[in-house]
């Protein structure tokens, strides 16, 4: 069975995309085929994280969803690429034409889009996972993302805006009953140590609290050059990402 | 791989699009007491503040206890 899970925040800047390719990479080591989706409408940006050039994206996701190519046409096979022993990494990057980005917008995507890509990826790759990368916010197409995935992992920071902003988030995902996790990222390292966090964060809004990442000058002086864990394995990061992985692994799907 | 590509046809048939519906309908007729929400996250944030007060406090402690020690 493919399990598809949504990468969301209320507000942008959170590390959807860095933890989406951490989280991936991850997910592969441990022998996983994943494939991941850049659905961040108005500014993608995983093919930065993966080092993909916009000459090696001839054909995007834009040209699957207004079916102008095939699925096979859109994917990128990672694996060698990223030198991963085990596993496999898919990815399928969304265009950065302005008038392309403006078509999408404009349209929409499609309900069906979400079931059919995570249906042929399970097909055509074999994969076990399709992670979507979405746009933040509380707009239409991200919460069709979210609630077409088996599961929505929200991002937060813990500031008051996000707090407030999860909050609400985490009532409207409850009126429909959507499976949902939240990863706190870029905490504070004084905070990250307090061992009630998880649960005080549980407590108010009523979603579990599967990972504790603090705040690491290092990811920010790698400036999306690779995948993080991938240069820096015994880095305290990569272990908060495992523990996430391994949580995902022992009880999603 | 499979060797049979695999498209992606965009319908507009109205039983794909009932999910998009109730998402706007439900974004619509939410009701959001923010005052209420502010309350909860600051009173949280109060907690939170607490705890740190209190770890930064035994942190002090430890260390002039380690002083002492030296």
């Amino acid at each position: 069975m493919v399990v598809g899970i949504a990468i969301h925040s209320y507000r942008g800047g959170t590390g959807k995309s860095t933890t989406t390719a951490n989280l991936a990479v991850m997910l592969a080591l441990y022998g996983k085929k994943v494939a991941t989706v850049d659905l961040d409408l108005t500014s993608p940006g995983l093919h930065v994280i993966y080092q993909v050039s916009q000459s090696m994206m001839k054909v995007t996701l834009n040209d699957y969803i207004f079916d102008r190519a095939a699925l096979e046409d859109v994917v990128i096979d990672l694996t060698n690429q990223l030198g991963l022993p085990k596993g496999k990494i898919y990815f399928l990057g969304a265009s950065m034409k302005p008038e392309e980005i403006a078509k999408l917008l404009k349209e929409g995507y499609s309900e069906q889009f979400f079931r059919e890509v995570t249906k042929q990826l399970g097909e055509a790759y074999g994969v076990d996972y399709v992670i979507f990368d979405t746009h933040p916010g509380l707009n239409e197409d991200t919460l069709l993302a979210v609630l077409s995935s088996d599961v929505s992992m929200m991002m937060m920071r813990m500031d008051k805006q996000d707090i407030t902003g999860t909050y609400v988030t985490a009532q409207v995902l409850r009126k429909f009953n959507k499976t949902s996790y939240v990863v706190l990222n870029m905490v504070p390292p004084n905070m990250a140590k307090v061992v009630e966090l998880r649960s005080e964060v549980s407590k108010l809004l009523g979603v579990p609290v599967i990972g504790v990442v603090p705040f690491y000058p290092e990811i920010l002086q790698h400036r999306s050059r690779g995948v993080f864990i991938l240069k820096h394995p015994k880095h305290p990061y990569t272990l908060r990402i495992k523990e996430i992985v391994e949580f995902i692994i022992n009880n999603i799907g | 791989m499979a060797s049979r590509k695999h498209y992606f046809t965009r319908t507009h048939d109205s039983r794909t699009q009932e999910l998009r519906k109730k998402i706007s309908d439900t974004l619509l007729s939410t009701q959001v007491n923010i005052d209420e929400v502010e309350k909860k996250v600051s009173s949280f944030e109060r907690r939170l503040e607490e705890i740190l007060n209190r770890l930064d406090e035994l942190d002090n402690r430890l260390k002039k206890l380690e002083e002492l020690l030296e």
